[in-house]
């Protein structure tokens, strides 16, 4: 009853000599993201086609499709309504948007939680170099992690051939490595295919 | 040389020297004659006071290390980095003043006092708890010189006065009208009434091996052989009572920040709060420097007796006996940081329990042992190791059927 306890805490007093002990300096300091972090949007302005599938997608209604020139829409997103289920991109069918390690969100009113395509456009993506490889090797044995932002192999706007290429691209990659193909549905990676228009549908 | 004829010594050279300044200019006359007059009429009270200050000061320094080494390793302990509040060059990441910034929040607060409260009282509890803890650092001597007053009868002293605070909790529990700091206060008492007996019978079979109650004969006493190997039961007591007596972790009951806010110590603000704090951990330092007195030998170096030549000439034997006395208070403090981080609270029918059914059955058999070896067998005491024998082993079997009856469960 007094030595169980007595031992545990002296073992993480020990553990804590040899590597870092779990908590760091906050603003000084910050942990490395895990891969499939949902941070802040950042939404690509050459890609959007203004469709509106993140609109419809959204559980929260937290994005809205703003007239941005003639004919031109593109999202807008109320970071005080969404939960960062991360719906949105995947619905998109450009990947147009994508989440980037963004979590420091704190404004000084709720307008500022309001974010318009512009500022959207404007969000840095802040990941690069803040992967935890480490989580990722423990997770994933041993793979290779994969490129940030996840841009597929596909044709923005007025590209008709779209279909042909990605289907052919979609076979390649189940003959090669299923285990692969395992591992990015179940970290939720952006995959090629499912981008396509026909997946979305 | 003792620390009072050193601080004597001193004051008499600083003002001679001014004297002889005066002199020396020429400013002579009535006022030097005065001031010369009044010197001799004070001498011994400012060697006094400045002894005593310094005694003090060093008390308080041992609290802020205290402090930050509770804070960082209670944090190690639970695998996080408690606090890293530093400067910028030297201290980053070390919590180095993370105290001065508590300390001056604390200094700035409001002092206030609850409607209804007995604001006399209520001011009295904190200054008689701080007071008799302070007063208890006088009875300690750091080494055989160095003690603001090596008393003889300075155990019982020291006992006496640490006994006294939980009257001051009790004051100022019950002075602040409110429900939580009078549940503190009550249970502050119980906790006193259960602890304070073994805690006085623990240090009674010490007494008797040393055969004195001054401090320094006590750690004289044990100079070839800490009393810890001969009274085992008398130390293990010791520590649960001493842990109860300064109110720490798994005893702080009068302060269950989880049922009682903050216990008796609720409705403290500000300054009262600080100092209610501080003599918390003063009684910490003093609880363990007297179980260091009386059972981990003191201030005796506890390595073997050794000296290396220094390159500039003459010898190093080791650091000043002070250092010891401190490093062993600081270690024996680091092992209640370590029960605090991993025990939980008990329960007050607990406590009353473990003092009265647990405590002090071992106390009593301790005594009677030292007794009864005392008495029959006077001659062991020539020969430490039969000694330590005949006090280790009726202490294994105590311990062994103890076990057997579920007492540690």
């Amino acid at each position: 009853m007094i030595g169980r306890p007595l031992w545990i805490t002296l073992k993480y007093l020990l553990r804590g000599i040899r590597r870092r002990p779990a908590t760091v300096l906050y603003p000084f300091e910050k942990i490395r993201l895990p891969y499939q972090w949902r941070g802040l949007h950042r939404l690509d302005d050459g890609r959007c086609t203004g469709c509106g599938a993140c609109s419809r997608s959204c559980p929260n209604i937290c994005i809205e499709m703003v007239q941005v020139a003639e004919k031109k829409k593109r999202p807008s997103i109320d970071i005080g309504r969404c939960l960062f289920c991360g719906y949105c991109v995947d619905a998109c069918p450009f990947s147009a948007l994508h989440m980037t390690g963004q979590y420091e969100l704190a404004v000084f009113s709720r307008e500022e939680l309001r974010l318009s395509p512009e500022a959207l456009m404007k969000v840095e993506d802040v990941r690069e170099g803040t992967i935890d490889e480490e989580l990722w090797v423990r997770a994933y044995g041993g793979e290779e992690i994969p490129a940030w932002p996840p841009v597929p192999e596909k044709p923005g706007r007025g590209k008709k051939d779209e279909g042909k290429k990605d289907e052919g691209k979609k076979d390649e990659g189940k003959k090669d490595e299923g285990k692969k193909e395992d591992v990015n549905k179940a970290e939720g990676k952006m995959d090629a295919v499912k981008r396509t228009p026909e997946a979305a549908r | 040389m003792d620390l009072y004829s050193a601080v004597h010594g001193l004051v008499n050279w600083l003002v001679g020297g001014l004297l002889w300044l005066f002199d020396s200019i020429g400013f002579k006359g009535p006022v030097i004659q005065f001031v010369r007059w009044l010197y001799g009429w004070l001498e011994h009270t400012i060697t006094v006071a400045v002894v005593v200050v310094l005694v003090l000061v060093i008390g308080l320094l041992m609290v802020v290390l205290m402090l930050w080494i509770e804070r960082k390793l209670i944090g190690r302990l639970a695998d996080r980095r408690a606090t890293m509040l530093g400067f910028r060059g030297i201290g980053k990441g070390t919590g180095a003043i993370q105290l001065f910034a508590d300390a001056i929040k604390l200094f700035v607060k409001e002092d206030l006092a609850p409607k209804g409260a007995d604001k006399h009282v209520f001011t009295a509890g904190p200054s008689i708890l701080v007071a008799s803890s302070v007063l208890v650092l006088v009875a300690i001597p750091m080494s055989n010189g160095f003690a603001a007053s090596d008393l003889s009868d300075g155990l019982l002293f020291a006992l006496a006065v640490f006994a006294f605070a939980p009257f001051a909790v009790f004051l100022s529990g019950w002075s602040a009208n409110s429900k939580y700091t009078l549940i503190g206060g009550m249970r502050s008492a119980t906790q006193m009434i259960s602890c304070e007996i073994p805690f006085l019978l623990s240090t009674a079979g010490v007494v008797m091996l040393a055969g004195s109650f001054k401090l320094s004969d006590i750690v004289a006493a044990q100079g070839d052989l800490w009393f810890v190997f001969l009274q085992p039961v008398a130390f293990a007591v010791y520590l649960v009572a001493m842990i109860s007596e300064i109110e720490r972790i798994p005893f702080d009951l009068p302060e269950a920040e989880a049922e009682l806010v903050e216990g008796w110590q609720t409705e403290f603000s500000g300054l009262k709060f600080a100092f209610s704090m501080m003599a918390g951990y003063i009684r910490g330092y003093v609880g363990c420097a007297l179980g260091v007195i009386l059972f981990f030998g003191g201030w005796s170096s506890p390595v073997p007796a050794y000296s290396l030549p220094l390159p500039w000439g003459g010898e190093f034997s080791g650091p000043v006996p002070e250092l010891w006395f401190l490093i062993k208070v600081l270690l024996l403090f680091m092992f209640l940081v370590w029960v605090r981080s991993a025990l939980g609270r008990v329960r007050v029918d607990q406590i009353v329990n473990i003092g009265w059914r647990r405590l002090l059955p071992l106390a009593v058999f301790n005594l009677t042992l030292t007794v009864a070896l005392f008495a029959f067998a006077p001659e062991l005491e020539s020969n430490n190791l039969v000694m330590g024998a005949a006090f280790f082993v009726p202490a294994l079997g105590l311990i062994l059927m103890f076990w057997k009856w579920g007492w540690f469960k």
